[in-house]
Parts: C-alpha cells; structure tokens; sequence
C-alpha cells in the first residue's frame, strides 16, 4: 500500500480564489494530529503495553523468579500445549483464511442478492451468536450420539470419538474465526478492479490461471494481513478448547488459566503467559517480514 | 537504502502490534475466566440481627440463594455476598497484599483451598470453646482448626448399564481397565482427589487416607494403566453430566450429586461409592476480619441450624455436617457424610498437599496433557 500512496502535503495546493479563507485542507499539522490520537495511545498503554510489561516482571520476580522459565520448559503439559496451540493455529489460519477468501471472492462477484443474502447470514450468524452457544453448537453435531455420528453409523462405518478432540477445537475455532477473515478479505477484493480479471481472460487466461496470476498477487497483503489477525487471535482461545477438547486438550489457553485460578501458581502461569507471546511474535514477525520482503522485490522489479 | 529498510521493518511491526492487541482485546472467546473471575458486587440484607455486614466471599447464583434462604435469614444477620467461584484464595491472597481484607467469611471454600490458604496463615483459628461446642454439635470430623464443613462431595463412579458389561463395583475397579474395560471420564482440576482414590486402588485403607503420607510414584502408576481409556477429563459438573449423555464416556468417575440426578432422570447407571473420594468444603472466617466475634456467631448459628441444613442439602444436592439434617432427608445415603457412606469413603491428606502442592500439581497437568 505505501508506495501507491502520495503525501498530500508534497503536491502544492493552488491558491485560492477567495483572498482571506483558508481552504479546507485534509491533512492535520504533527502536533494536533498528536493531540487527536492521544487518547488511543493512552488507552494502549494502560491496557496493553503497562499489564505486559507488569506480567514480564512478575514472570521473573515471583515465586521462582528465573526458575520459573525453566519449570515451564520441564513441564511436558506446557511443551506439548505451546506446539499443539501453535501447529492447531497455523492449520486454523489455513483453513479459516481459504474458507474467508472463497467467500469473500463470491460476496464481491455473486449477481444474485439472494445469494448475497444467504452468504452473508451464513458468515454473520456465527458472529452473532455467543460463544457458548457456537461451541454447544458444535458439540450436538459432532457427539457420540449426534447427527454426524448418527450418519457414519447408518452408513455402517460405526461411531467414531469426534468431541474431545484436537480436530474439534480446530473446526471450534475456524467456526468462530470465519467472519473476521472475510471482513477482511472482502474489504481487500472489492477494491480489486475486476476488469483487470476480464483482460486477463480476453487475452486467453483460463479463469484458475487469471485468478492465479492476477487476483492472488494484488490480494496478498491483504491476504497475509488477514492470516495474521486470525492467527493471532487464535492462540488466545480459552473456552472453545475446554468445551470441544476437555480437560486433556492441551491449549495454552487452558494450561495458564488453570495455573492462576486452579494451582494458584502465578509465577508459572506469567513465564507461560510471556512465553507463548514471543513465539507469537516471532513466528508473526517472520511471516510478515518474509511478504514484506517479496512485496518490496516486485516493487522493484 | 535505510529508508527502504525503516519501511520493509516497519510495516510488519505495526501490522504485529495491531494484530496482537487485536487478538488482546478483540477476542470474545479469548477471555471466559478473567471475566468469570471478577468478582461482581451482589448486595443481599437479611432482618436486623447484629450490629455491622458481614462480607462473605461466596459462590454465586443458586448457591447464594440457598444460603441466603436457609442460614442467613434465620439467623437475623446482615450478610453481603461478594462472588468468586472457585476462585477464594486468589480474591483472599490478593486482598492480603493490597493490605485490606474486605471478606469476613468465605461459603464452602474447597478443601483442598482452605488448607493453602490455612498453610499460608490466612484463616482466623477457631476460639477453642467455639471449637469444643461445634464438634458437640457436629461431630469430630467436621471440625477443623479454621471452621467446618459445608456443601461435602463425593468422587463416585457412574457405569451406564446400557453400554457397559460389567460395571465396576468399587472406586477401585475403576482403574482396573482390563476386568472393567469401558470409556471413561475423569475430573481435570482434582488431581489430590485423584491421588487419593490411585492410592486406594492401590492399596491404602480409606481409613488411613488422611494421616498416611501418599506414594505419589505408585499412585501414577495406577493412574498411568488407566489414561488411555480415559477419553475425556471434564472441567465443570455440567460436562461431567453431558459426556455420560452423549456416551462420550460410560464409566464416569464424577460427583455424586450429579451421578444421582443421571440416574433420576432414568438413565440405567449403576453407581459404586466404595473408595470414593470424600471433598469437604468449609465455612471459615478470613485473617484480619473487622468482625471476627461476629463472624463465628453466625457460622455458630448454621451449624445448630438443623432444618436449614436440610432444606439446603436437599435444594443444592451437597451434603451438610449435622447429622440431624441428613436423618430428615428422603435419601440420606445418597449424600456424603451419612454415616455408612463416609465409611466408605477416602478423606485426602490436606496437610501433605499443602506441602507438596506444587509438585502433585505439576505432576498431574502433565499426566493429563502431555
């Protein structure tokens, strides 16, 4: 995005016609746009940036002070959650953003408003609905003796343990994260000028290959943006783990709330917690830097 | 060249930083405890009574009510409750270091809490004449040094007869997967009631569960052969009621007051109590109290109150100490501290686990998750 757009300041504004009134302008001077985002700024710092830093001390002042981080990484329980929520997160990002992008793709390009209509229901009524509710949901779906289970068995395959199960929480999770990738996706796509698909299929592009070639590569940013919302959001997931998984389930979610609230074991729970943030950012930090990377090579190429 | 660089940096960091305080604070599925944990304010005035309030930390919705009905109106005190399901010893540890303890009681604090927080010095010791009267009244069992008992539970097993060939007959069988095999549920956050029904199984009287120091290396063995028939380890006593529904598990090793509202609903469960293991709560008042004298005067008063008890127990399926109350109701075995079903019944060791808190904990989480 930042090399398509121009500083408004740098282009000369004519003078104007009437003598004394200033034209509107619509850029703000540095300090009143200071000014205006100070409130913001003083919500995250209070909200985000003074509880990390707060928890980053305790994880090594509490209880075992430095030793905390290395309980953390002698629990088996936390090693094993810290991969599960990372590798079920990176296949929930997966599935959640092509789920999100076809759909989004279809809500920008269907012509019938019914179609319309029925794809947005489908994509806000998840959104709407509490996320008890969702991952109740879910559970009369896919329980022992739920509709899914009921199918397999009339079909002669038998029963199969579906609740309980990573591959639960996964389809709990994409279920909740669906709409947030198609907002998402849908803002990126419908600025997408379709005529550019049209050209491409009019010089003999096939429609897979002038998706391939033309839609993929102007919708990437947005893509990866995409991908990183839903990802970060689902490392964070608490109830649908405990819902769909169990107590087994092993989610990081799950293992620092029970340290604070079950074990009473804060020093634990923060290096967890703090833990399970750098990952989070390193594993952000290099896929967006990766796309930042090639973004930056096609714009000189 | 360096701009280039700020620009290909600095994107992706802001883009991180606008996704994780998305994911912080956007995600309604991110954040059920912070919220459950915060205590909300419920304000209830009985008749006049004694002089101030008395705060008491409590559990909640039907739990409060039935207090409130049973105890508090009785007795002609002015309660407030103050809301912290299961989670009293953060709300008492919490108001230690801001220096201002705001509870004078706390409702049926679990067992196994009441003993951190009586380790750690945070419970106001029973004056002894008070103590010598309240086990007159109760019994010797149901006295501690910081309070008695109140909402008991017990660990039973709950074998759906439909499914399940041969159901075990004891607490113990239930670790036995080869002469009992069957799908199984266990409970996720009570890995000292656990122990102490491995320790059973493995041997120890249930008579000598209190005092003997636990083998904790055999007990993981017996729970260890057990684990994978295991396939669910429930987290509320409404999903403990959901998997033996559903048949996610036949064989559930859940609280007895759930096990009998299955079988009342007319599920074909055959319910075996022997080994079990028994989890108190208790009524106890908070270190640094303003009210102390005022405090045991109205524990003094629910424990002599015999007919509340009973209406209580019978509303909240839990059991109650005096053995008046339990003599009332219709099914008094059903409820933990009748007299022949406590027989069977393991009490944990409380004192042993406040020591070794940290290492059963830990041990236990990567039993079940690892």
């Amino acid at each position: 995005m930042s090399q398509t757009a121009t500083p408004a300041a740098a282009v000369p504004s004519p003078p104007s016609r009437r003598g004394g009134r200033r034209r509107w302008n619509p850029t703000v001077g540095n300090v009143r746009a200071f000014l205006m985002v100070l409130p913001l700024l003083a919500l995250v710092v209070g909200l985000v940036l003074y509880p990390l830093v707060k928890l980053t001390i305790d994880s090594l002042t509490q209880d075992a002070g430095l030793g905390n981080y290395a309980d953390v990484f002698a629990s088996d329980a936390t090693r094993k959650a810290m991969v599960t929520t990372l590798l079920a997160s990176v296949v929930v990002t997966v599935i959640t953003v092509t789920v999100g992008a076809t759909l989004a793709w279809y809500l920008v390009t269907a012509r019938s408003t019914l179609v319309k209509a029925v794809l947005w229901l489908a994509v806000l009524a998840p959104f709407w609905m509490g996320t008890v509710v969702k991952n109740y949901a879910i559970i009369l779906l896919i329980a022992n003796d739920g509709v899914l289970n009921d199918v397999l068995s009339a079909l002669g395959l038998g029963r199969a343990q579906l609740l309980y199960t990573t591959g639960a929480v996964i389809m709990g999770i994409v279920y909740s994260m669906v709409p947030y990738a198609v907002f998402s996706l849908y803002g990126v796509f419908v600025g997408i000028d379709q005529s550019l698909l049209a050209a491409a299929r009019s010089m003999g592009a096939t429609r897979a290959r002038a998706l391939r070639t033309v839609l993929l590569p102007l919708a990437m940013p947005g893509i990866v943006a995409s991908a990183a919302l839903v990802f970060a959001i689902s490392i964070g997931f608490y109830v649908t783990p405990v819902l769909l998984g169990g107590g087994q389930a092993p989610f990081m979610a799950s293992v620092i709330s029970s340290n604070i609230f079950g074990y009473y074991d804060y020093g634990f729970a923060s290096a967890a917690s703090v833990l399970l943030l750098l990952v989070a950012v390193v594993v952000l930090a290099a896929a967006l830097l990766a796309v930042g990377r090639e973004r930056l090579m096609r714009a000189v190429a | 060249m360096t701009r280039k660089l700020v620009r290909r940096v600095a994107a992706p960091a802001a883009a991180i930083v606008a996704a994780l305080a998305l994911g912080a604070c956007g995600s309604d599925d991110g954040g059920g405890t912070a919220a459950s944990s915060q205590p909300s304010t419920q304000a209830s005035t009985a008749g006049g009574g004694g002089g101030g309030t008395l705060v008491v930390g409590g559990w909640g919705g039907a739990y409060d009510k039935a207090t409130e009905n049973y105890y508090v109106e009785p007795s002609g005190f002015d309660v407030q409750f103050v809301d912290a399901p299961a989670a009293q010893v953060a709300q008492v540890q919490q108001q230690k270091r801001a220096g201002k303890i705001e509870w004078d009681l706390i409702d049926s604090i679990a067992g196994p809490d009441a003993w951190v927080l009586q380790t750690q010095g945070l419970l106001e010791p029973l004056p002894a004449d008070l103590k010598a009267e309240l086990e007159q009244t109760l019994g010797e069992g149901k006295v501690t040094d910081f309070g008695f008992t109140m909402g008991n539970l017990s660990y039973v097993v709950a074998c759906n007869k439909d499914k399940v060939k041969t159901c075990p007959k004891t607490v113990a069988e239930f670790f036995d997967v080869d002469r009992f095999p069957g799908t199984r549920e266990a409970p996720a956050g009570a890995p000292l009631m656990m122990l102490t029904m491995a320790e059973v199984a493995a041997g120890t009287p249930v008579a000598d569960t209190e005092t003997a120091e636990p083998d904790v290396d055999r007990a993981f063995d017996v729970l260890d052969k057990v684990r994978d028939s295991i396939k669910v380890f429930w987290e509320s006593g409404d999903q403990s009621e959901q998997v033996m529904r559903t048949g996610e598990a036949d064989i559930g090793l859940i609280w007895s007051g759930r096990a009998y509202r299955l079988l009342d609903e007319g599920m074909n469960l055959e319910i075996a109590v022997d080994g079990g293991a028994y989890e108190p709560g208790y009524w106890t008042v908070v270190k640094g109290s303003d009210n102390v004298d005022e405090a045991f005067a109205f524990m003094k008063s629910i424990a002599e109150n015999v007919d509340g008890q009973a209406k209580w127990a019978e509303e909240m399926a839990y059991s109650v100490p005096n053995p008046k109350a339990i003599e009332q109701l219709p099914n008094p075995e059903r409820l933990a501290d009748h007299p022949e079903t406590f027989a069977k019944l393991a009490v944990p060791n409380f004192e042993w686990y406040a020591q070794h808190a940290d290492e059963v904990n830990r041990r236990w989480q990567d039993y079940m998750k690892g």
